[in-house]
């Protein structure tokens, strides 16, 4: 009883101990940016502690316009990835001619960043750039902590000039901005949903190119299921396209399409075109043949077994493709693919790692525009990319990483797509609501078993769209 | 004779019973045991295999456990847990005992009303808490002498008042009779001495209960101190198993191999005070 007693009374002196002794100081990398008043070093001129002589003032020369300015950058990156970008931070400011520091912290995966910024909108606490998805920038743009990037990149001193707009992938512009015209989103990276291909097993099957129409496609996925068919055994329902039914794959397709989203206007949603009935009658035609089918895990497994022939991933996937195949020592080639529409059209699902700058003074905002501007240029998105397995967002980027591609095939295989798009229209209004609403609808269509069902879930899941608009505006 | 062989037959049927509930139990056992073992087993595959259907490992790569120590910088992450743990646990259980004291034992206007309106509180779902205990300690931290954001008084004092604690406590203090209260004052005792003498003593299991329940609730946080920091500094061991997911998957086996680490302290502490734990409900009985 005693010594309980004594225990206790330990534990109770050990929280006030502990609380006497914590940190008093502020944590070395803490900072508060939006407080915090951009800097401009004053020059310090000494007192001389004895004047003899009047000496005439050394010229003083004109601090750097942006000297002293600290930018203070959300990222989702750990790891050797994000040593690779601490790496490149570091080097910014070292060789930056503007005196300006950026102070790098990663804050978790992306939804984390989402919380901090939404809790930071709140606070105060907010960073001058964030990395996040664009549908994450548009709501923070709509409710004004998100800035327009227009007036820097059109700068004539600071920002971009034609060659090097031109030579950004043509639908990155569009996927980072508003349709009101703000552009909010500027890309440091690209991933994008791809077909997964076995090309030996493809190859094997009579089908030596890539299949360039989607009938051709579903040539190959049947082929490849009626193979696995006659196995028998495990193989039995297997071999063709594995395929989820939800909004990124639904999408992808409906894009090979060449249809979207938006009405003719672009000024609401539209799931009823032709192009959207095509592409659900197309899948559920493979699904319907046995062509198409489901695992209940990510289908890297069943890929490197044989049992797909074609999987839809993001190529950020890559690492666990590759895993999977070396665990079956499974020696076949595979790598990236368009989904190939009907007339031979080519898409991907785009998907941009986006930088976005927090409203604060003009000079924090250029300042936080030109790290952006940096980290993004060929040269430097051509040593990111390595680190991070990630695609660039600009030619000339394509062009420095022919080595880099010659060693890593897989990679190689994306290149082009990347620079196909499209990427979805995450800055219209309610796109995040939107997608979470299609998950659901993608579903039911792939259990529709009419057009005239199809039809009706097409036009139900257009209404909703437009009702959560009309929420949120 | 007949009775004796009535007898056996009874005992016969009995440990029959006794065998068909130890079967259920253990049965039961397993199934709990389950995931355990699945997560195991799954840290010492190759990623290949755990991305796989297999539930044992054809090979063991033990070396997952030293990659997932270093990729989830556990050595970091570690330290900053057990602080925050020690801390949290120290000034729950102090806040507690004083606040369920005044509460059970001691007269003042407005008792019950407060009461009421703290229990009520255990039906707002902390999820919601989230963004005005944020604004709270960074308020708090900007007219206060040391930062709480990044910090960790914003990780550890904003769970020091715990509501389901201070009610455990208040309802076992509550049935101390009054006439060891009595007498303790016959003896010169007053409130402080009769806690810390007479209640206390009696009540070391809500204190096990709360101590074990809050050491697992503060060692796997994961949402509040993300939240709340910006740097590694702070943030505790739940942050580094992030490490191993991205956009699109998961290490699995480095995951697994880190999740069995980090709950290493956990079972540590379930197992040194599991004894204590029964014991103390055994013998806090209070005879008449």
């Amino acid at each position: 009883m005693k010594k309980f007693s004594i225990l206790l009374a330990i534990v109770m002196l050990f929280s006030l101990v502990l609380a006497a002794c914590g940190p008093t100081e502020t944590p070395p990398a803490v900072e508060e940016p939006v407080v915090e008043e951009p800097v401009v070093e004053e020059p310090v001129v000494e007192e001389p502690e004895e004047v003899e002589e009047v000496e005439e003032p050394e010229p003083v020369e004109e601090a750097p316009p942006f000297e002293g300015v600290t930018v203070q950058f959300w990222h989702v990156y750990t790891d050797a990835p994000g040593e690779a970008l601490q790496a490149l931070v570091d080097e910014f400011n070292d060789t930056n001619p503007y005196g300006i520091t950026v102070n790098a912290l990663d804050q978790g995966r992306y939804s984390d960043v989402e919380d901090k910024v939404n809790a930071g909108i709140q606070s105060g606490d907010l960073p001058d750039v964030v990395m996040a998805y664009t549908n994450a920038l548009a709501d923070w743009y709509s409710v004004g902590f998100i800035a327009d990037l227009v007036p820097y990149i059109d700068d004539p001193e600071y920002g971009l000039n034609v060659e090097e707009l031109a030579d950004l992938y043509p639908h990155l512009k569009e996927a980072g901005s508003t349709p009101d015209g703000a552009w909010i989103a500027y890309p440091m990276t690209q991933s994008a949903n791809v077909l997964v291909l076995n090309y030996t097993w493809a190859e094997e099957l009579g089908f030596a190119e890539l299949p360039a129409t989607s009938a051709e496609l579903k040539d190959l996925v049947c082929a490849a299921a009626a193979e696995n068919t006659e196995k028998g055994g495990d193989f039995a329902g297997t071999g063709g396209m594995v395929f989820f039914p939800n909004a990124t794959n639904w999408l992808h397709w409906l894009y090979a399409f060449g249809g979207n989203e938006l009405n003719d206007a672009r000024d609401a949603y539209d799931f009823t075109s032709q192009e959207a009935i095509d592409t659900t009658m197309f899948i559920l035609d493979l699904k319907n043949e046995g062509c198409v089918w489901q695992t209940e895990s990510y289908p890297n497994p069943e890929q490197a077994q044989r049992k797909a022939i074609i999987t839809m991933s993001s190529t950020a996937g890559a690492p666990y493709y590759a895993a999977a195949f070396a665990d079956e020592s499974n020696a076949d080639v595979w790598g990236w693919m368009a989904a190939p529409g009907p007339d031979g059209t080519l898409a991907v699902n785009a998907f941009q790692q986006m930088l976005g700058v927090i409203p604060s003074t003009q000079q924090r905002e250029m300042a936080s525009w030109l790290f952006i501007k940096w980290l993004t240029s060929p040269e430097i998105q051509a040593r990111w990319i390595p680190a991070s397995g990630y695609y660039g967002t600009q030619y000339t980027t394509e062009a420095m990483m022919t080595d880099y591609a010659a060693e890593n095939p897989v990679w190689a295989s994306g290149v082009e797509l990347a620079a196909i798009g499209p990427s979805e229209p995450q800055t219209f209004p309610a796109w995040s609501s939107v997608r979470r609403t299609l998950n659901d609808f993608a579903a039911e269509l792939y259990n529709a078993t009419s057009q005239a069902e199809v039809e009706e879930i097409l036009a139900r899941l257009t209404e909703t769209a437009n009702e959560l608009v009309a929420e949120v505006q | 004779m007949d009775n004796r062989h009535k007898r056996r037959k009874g005992f016969s049927y009995a440990s029959r019973r006794k065998i068909f509930i130890y079967i259920v139990l253990s049965l039961g056992a397993f199934i709990s045991l389950i995931p355990f073992i699945w997560m195991i087993s799954t840290s010492l595959m190759s990623l290949g295999e755990a991305l796989g259907t297999a539930f044992f490992p054809s090979e063991l790569h033990f070396e997952n456990y030293a990659e997932a120590w270093r990729r989830a910088q556990f050595s970091e992450y570690f330290i900053n847990s057990i602080l925050i743990t020690l801390i949290t646990l120290a000034g729950e259980i102090t806040f507690s005992i004083f606040a369920a004291y005044a509460f059970a034992r001691m007269e003042f206007p407005g008792r019950d009303l407060i009461f009421g309106v703290m229990l009520s509180t255990i039906m707002i779902p902390a999820m919601v808490l989230i963004i005005p205990n944020f604004l709270t300690v960074t308020w708090l931290g900007r007219i206060g002498p040391i930062p709480w954001i990044n910090n960790w008084p914003a990780l550890t004092i904003p769970f020091m008042g715990s509501i389901f604690s201070i009610f455990l406590l208040k309802q076992f203090f509550a049935q101390v009779p009054d006439e060891l209260f009595d007498a303790a004052q016959i003896d010169g005792a007053g409130h402080l001495r009769f806690l810390f003498q007479v209640v206390l003593p009696l009540s070391k299991a809500p204190l096990m209960v709360i101590l074990v329940l809050s050491f697992i609730g503060t060692w796997n946080s994961l949402a509040w101190p993300m939240l709340v920091t910006n740097t590694p500094d702070w943030r505790p061991i739940s942050v580094g198993l992030m490490n191993f997911v991205d956009e699109a998957g998961q290490l699995v086996n480095l995951t697994m191999a880190g999740a069995f680490i980090t709950i290493i302290p956990i079972l540590v502490i379930y197992f040194f005070t599991q004894r204590q734990f029964t014991d103390s409900i055994a013998r806090s009985g209070l005879k008449g």
